[in-house]
This record gives structure tokens, C-alpha cells and sequence, in this order.
């Protein structure tokens, strides 16, 4: 009996080696795709630094076009495997047998994770913004896909690319199917993303550009995004209106009128676009908590 | 140990459990018996808190419930196959338990790896499956529970293995006085070991007693063809096989080994011959009606 009494007195006690023993175990299960995935920044960071230096003004968007991509290999090679390879191998009964509860487990798989990433991400868009300084703007508009480099945004991007990857090989539990929709809908979402990006808020209507548009280096973030004629209170001309003569739209002091986006929100769009992120990750993060507590191991 | 009552556990549409009633009293080493897909895989996972129950009650080491915070932390348990990190080398996965668990008796863990001639570098995907299973328990032995629990730790296992396996199993109770409850298909290998017997018969407890309380109410009977001496009270016959000259009977009795009518010949029934004869014959069950379950079960009914 003295092994029941044992047992009993063990309620509430904290593991043998807290979260840092938990965080040592996420690290030493995943520390090959860890490593993987800091070796892909680190070859990227080195080739975006030697090739600044030899000339200021070309970016080479082929480079920044692989940076776009590196979330998307956190989701595949961390994200994915991290709970479909437990169900697939059966070790999720192993890890779910033990004094640690499931959900706090998950937490230290998935959190130091998350961070890790996220840094990373922030990181990155840090390099890039540094490495595009003397053609900033052209990746900086919230019209273009390279908006997503931006180092807020980039970070988001980061957790979600890991966080999708750990939700569909939650749903799965087949590493290989949950990797490549991981990489599918991680693409979709950013094409979706860098469509509805100039909607973020509701743009502004003026009848020429801002003089700042014009300084191409001080027009971090602007976006012209459409221009139509209107009336002098910026209501757009009906359709036949439109095909009345010269003249007449003289006389009525018809003019051209563009929307925009002015430069002042360009921070604004970055915490837009950060926040979505992290909401979207929170929410499939807690679909994966949901599952893990019902689900059957393997 | 484990309680159930009228546990029933359902896959899509296979039931798995079908209202399973059975307590398993501490301090044994139970074997848990049964052809495949009898569920015994199910009730131990049950037990581990991996799966619910899709109706009834289940509880462990007196009252807990599975799965919660003090079961975990009481329970040692291998699944099916000793499923164990591969990639990594023996040493990280002792680490990687220790770090998941409350307690956790490290020297213990070493020594017995060393005993055993397990490199800490070695990767557990290298290892042979004897070494894997010791390692497995081991793992499970190291948390220091109260309760162990193994799913078909022998399969798999060479006979040499096997027996280690075995030996190492039965220090281990011996040393820490821990109950044991493992499940096997093959009957010969767990009666020096085992001291109480669970059957398992399409979902279903067929047999659960002390092994040898069973071998002492069974008997063999070997009688002449033809005249299957059913009239008497003092057996009920569990399987007759008739042959040209003879018919041997096996029967359970009530009262002690006399019980075979004049003309007929009484022999010992081997564990075997007695778990077969009742697989063979699903209707036929002895089973001690645990008192809890039959209050509870006839208070839900």
C-alpha cells in the first residue's frame, strides 16, 4: 500500500524539470527540422547580404521570392510533422502516458515554436527591409505580395505558415498529405491576402496625388489604387455621363479623382495585417487543443 | 486496480467493448487473454486514458479516473509495439520521459539499461525488438507507478527475448511490489508468470479469476463414448470432445476434484485446455460478480 499512498500524495506536484525540461523536449524531438529551417534563413540572410554589397540598386526579386516562401518550409518541415508523426509512429501514446497532461505538452511543442519563428520572421523582414533600402517602396506597398516581407507582417506570417502546418497534421495525421496541403493552402491564403491587402481600411479620395506620391523614396506605403471622374464633391460621373463631350465635363468642373492609400498608414497596415495572423493562429491553435483533448491517441 | 462497469466501447460501427464488467484486484500480475480483435487492446487503453468509453464507467488504481493528473502519474504503460521515438538515440528518449514525468528514478533507469548492454548513443531505431520493448519498460518502470501496464509486450519478441523480458518484468514486481496487468494471445508464455486471468471473448469478459483458483475447479474427464454423464449437479461441462473409443470432457466443479462418475478417469486440466475450451464455447463464463458493479448495474438498469 505503501505504493498507492505513493501515487496519491503525487497530485498537483510539477514535473521533474518544469517547462524547461518540456521546451529541452520539444528542442531535441524537432531539432533537425529546427536546424533545417535556420540553415535556409541563414543561407538566405548571407546571400541577400553578399549580394548588397557588390551593387546598391538591383534587388534580386528571385531572392526575395524564395524569402516569401520560407514560412511555408516552417509549416511543412516543423509544422506538419510535429503532431503527424506522433500519431503516425503511435508515440502520441507514449507522450500522452506520462505525468505531463496533453495540453500542457502541446503548449511546450507548439509555443517555443511559434516564438522561435515569429522572431525569426521579424528577423528576416528586418534583413529584407535593410537590404531594399535604396528601392524600398517597391516592396513596401501594401499592393505588392512583397508587403509580407515587411517585419511585422513577416513574423505573423511565420506563426501562421508553423500554425497551419501543426493544425492539418493534427486533423490528418498523415505527415506527407498534411505537408503538402500546409504548403497549398499556406499559398492560397497569401494570394488571397495580397488581394484584399489595399482593403484594410476604407481608402481616401483626393483629386490628384498627395505632393509626397511624387518623391518616389518618401512614398513608403502609399498605393494609388484607382482613379475615376467625378463631380467636384468627389461623386463618380454615371456611366452616360461619362460619355458626354469635353466640353461639358469642362463647364462642370468635372476632374479626375483617385483613391489611395495614404503613407501615414503604412504602420497601420502592418499591425493589420500581424493581427489577422496571429488571430487566425490562435483560432486554428485552439481547434488543435480542441481535438487533442478528445482525440483517441493514434 | 481497474474497475469497469458495463464499459462499452464503440469503433464507427464495431463495438469493441460490448457492456464489459470486471475488476481487477491489486497486487496480481493479470494476464489478459483473448483472440485477436477481442478488445483486449481497447480495455488497456481504456485503462491508460487514451480512449473513453463510449457508455459505462471505468476507474483505476481505486477511484481515479483515467487519464487524469494522479492516473498518469500511477500508471506505467507500454502500448502495442513499444512505440518509441526513432530517430533519437536511447539516452534522449530516457531524457525525454524523465522530462515528461513527476517522478522519475533516474539511476534506476541507467543501471538497468547498462544490466541490459543498451548504448545511451545508440538509436532506438537500431535497437533489436527485445531491446526496445526493455527500453520501453524501463521507461515505464522509472516513473515509478503503481500500476503496469503492457499491451502485448511478447509479441514480436524472439523466445529468447521473450524470457528476459519476462525475467526483467518479475524483479521488477518483486522489488517494487507493483501490480501488473498485460495482455498476450499466446497462453503458454504467461503462466509462470501471471497469477490471475482475464478472458476476453468478442468484447466481452468470458473468464476472470485467480489461476489457481481456475486450474483447481477444472478438471478433464475421460470416460467412454456415448454416455455423457450430464444428469449430475456436482459439473457443469464446459467442452466434449467425443472420439471413437472415449469422450473427454472438460468440466468445471464446485467441489473440489472427486467429481467424476464411476467408469470415468479425472485429470488436472491444464491453463490452456481450459481457456480454449471456453473460447470455444462463448456462452460458457466464470466470473466473479463484482459487488460494486452488480449494485451499480442494477441500479442503472
Amino acid at each position: 500500500m505503501t505504493a498507492m499512498t505513493r501515487a496519491v500524495t503525487g497530485r498537483g506536484r510539477s514535473l521533474a524539470h518544469g517547462w524547461g525540461g518540456l521546451c529541452w523536449v520539444t528542442w531535441r524531438q524537432h531539432r533537425t527540422a529546427f536546424l533545417c529551417v535556420a540553415a535556409v534563413i541563414g543561407a538566405l540572410a548571407t546571400l541577400m547580404m553578399a549580394s548588397r554589397s557588390k551593387s546598391i540598386n538591383p534587388p534580386q526579386s528571385d531572392l526575395l521570392l524564395l524569402v516569401l516562401f520560407v514560412p511555408v518550409l516552417g509549416g511543412v518541415i516543423l509544422g506538419a510533422p510535429l503532431l503527424a508523426a506522433e500519431a503516425e509512429r503511435g508515440t502520441s501514446k507514449v507522450a500522452w502516458t506520462q505525468g505531463v497532461s496533453r495540453i500542457r505538452w502541446l503548449t511546450a511543442q507548439y509555443v517555443p515554436a511559434a516564438v522561435v519563428l515569429g522572431l525569426a520572421g521579424g528577423g528576416l523582414g528586418l534583413l529584407v527591409r535593410w537590404y531594399l533600402a535604396p528601392v524600398r517602396e517597391a516592396y513596401e506597398s501594401p499592393g505588392s505580395a512583397g508587403f509580407a516581407l515587411n517585419p511585422l507582417p513577416f513574423a505573423g506570417w511565420m506563426v501562421f505558415g508553423l500554425t497551419l502546418g501543426v493544425f492539418l497534421g493534427c486533423a490528418l495525421r498523415l505527415t506527407l498529405p498534411a505537408a503538402a496541403l500546409t504548403a497549398v493552402a499556406y499559398v492560397a491564403t497569401a494570394y488571397l491576402a495580397s488581394r484584399l491587402r489595399t482593403s484594410y481600411l476604407p481608402p481616401l479620395i483626393g483629386p490628384r496625388l498627395p505632393r509626397e506620391f511624387r518623391s518616389f523614396r518618401a512614398s513608403r506605403g502609399i498605393e494609388r489604387l484607382s482613379s475615376y471622374l467625378g463631380w467636384p464633391d468627389g461623386r463618380p460621373l454615371s456611366p452616360a455621363d461619362e460619355l458626354k463631350p469635353a466640353h461639358w465635363l469642362a463647364a462642370h468642373h468635372i476632374r479626375t479623382w483617385i483613391t489611395y492609400q495614404p503613407a501615414s498608414r503604412f504602420g497601420g497596415f502592418e499591425v493589420i495585417e500581424f493581427g489577422w495572423l496571429i488571430v487566425l493562429s490562435l483560432m486554428l491553435a485552439g481547434l488543435v487543443v480542441v481535438l487533442i483533448s478528445r482525440r483517441r491517441a493514434a | 486496480m481497474i474497475e469497469c462497469c458495463q464499459v462499452s466501447r464503440r469503433f464507427l460501427r464495431t463495438w469493441a467493448l460490448r457492456d464489459c464488467g470486471l475488476a481487477i484486484p491489486a497486487g496480481q500480475v493479470v494476464a489478459l487473454v483473448g483472440p485477436n480483435g477481442a478488445g483486449k487492446t481497447t480495455l488497456l487503453n481504456l485503462a491508460a486514458g487514451l480512449l473513453r468509453p463510449t457508455s459505462g464507467t471505468l476507474s483505476v488504481l481505486g477511484g481515479l479516473r483515467p487519464g487524469s493528473e494522479r492516473a498518469r502519474a500511477g500508471i506505467g504503460f507500454v502500448a502495442q509495439d513499444a512505440p518509441l521515438y526513432r530517430h533519437l538515440p536511447a539516452g534522449a528518449m530516457l531524457r525525454i520521459a524523465e522530462n515528461l514525468n513527476v517522478s522519475w528514478d533516474r539511476p534506476v533507469a541507467l543501471a538497468r539499461l547498462a544490466e541490459l548492454g543498451i548504448p545511451l548513443d545508440r538509436k532506438v531505431g537500431s535497437l533489436s525488438g527485445g531491446q526496445r520493448a526493455q527500453l520501453a519498460l524501463t521507461i515505464a518502470l522509472a516513473k515509478r507507478p503503481v500500476l503496469l501496464v503492457l499491451d502485448e509486450p511478447l509479441a514480436n519478441l524472439d523466445p529468447l527475448a521473450r524470457h528476459d523480458f519476462l525475467a526483467a518484468l518479475m524483479a521488477a514486481v518483486a522489488q517494487e511490489g507493483l501490480s501488473v496487468v498485460f495482455s498476450s494471445h499466446v497462453i503458454s508464455e504467461l503462466e509462470p508468470v501471471a497469477d490471475y486471468l482475464v478472458v476476453l471473448n468478442q468484447g466481452r469478459p468470458q473468464i476472470a479469476g485467480a489461476i489457481d483458483d481456475l486450474l483447481a475447479r477444472h478438471r478433464v474427464l475421460t470416460g467412454p463414448t456415448g454416455e455423457v454423464p450430464l444428469g449430475t449437479r456436482r459439473f457443469s461441462v464446459i467442452q466434449a470432445r467425443q472420439a471413437d473409443a472415449q469422450t473427454r470432457l472438460l468440466v468445471s466443479t464446485a467441489c473440489g476434484a472427486d467429481a467424476a462418475p464411476p467408469g470415468w478417469i479425472s485429470e488436472p486440466a491444464g491453463l490452456s485446455e481450459i481457456v480454449l475450451g471456453y473460447l470455444r464455447d462463448p456462452a460458457a463464463t466464470i466470473m466473479p460478480v463484482p459487488a460494486i458493479a452488480a449494485a451499480s448495474g442494477r441500479e442503472a438498469s
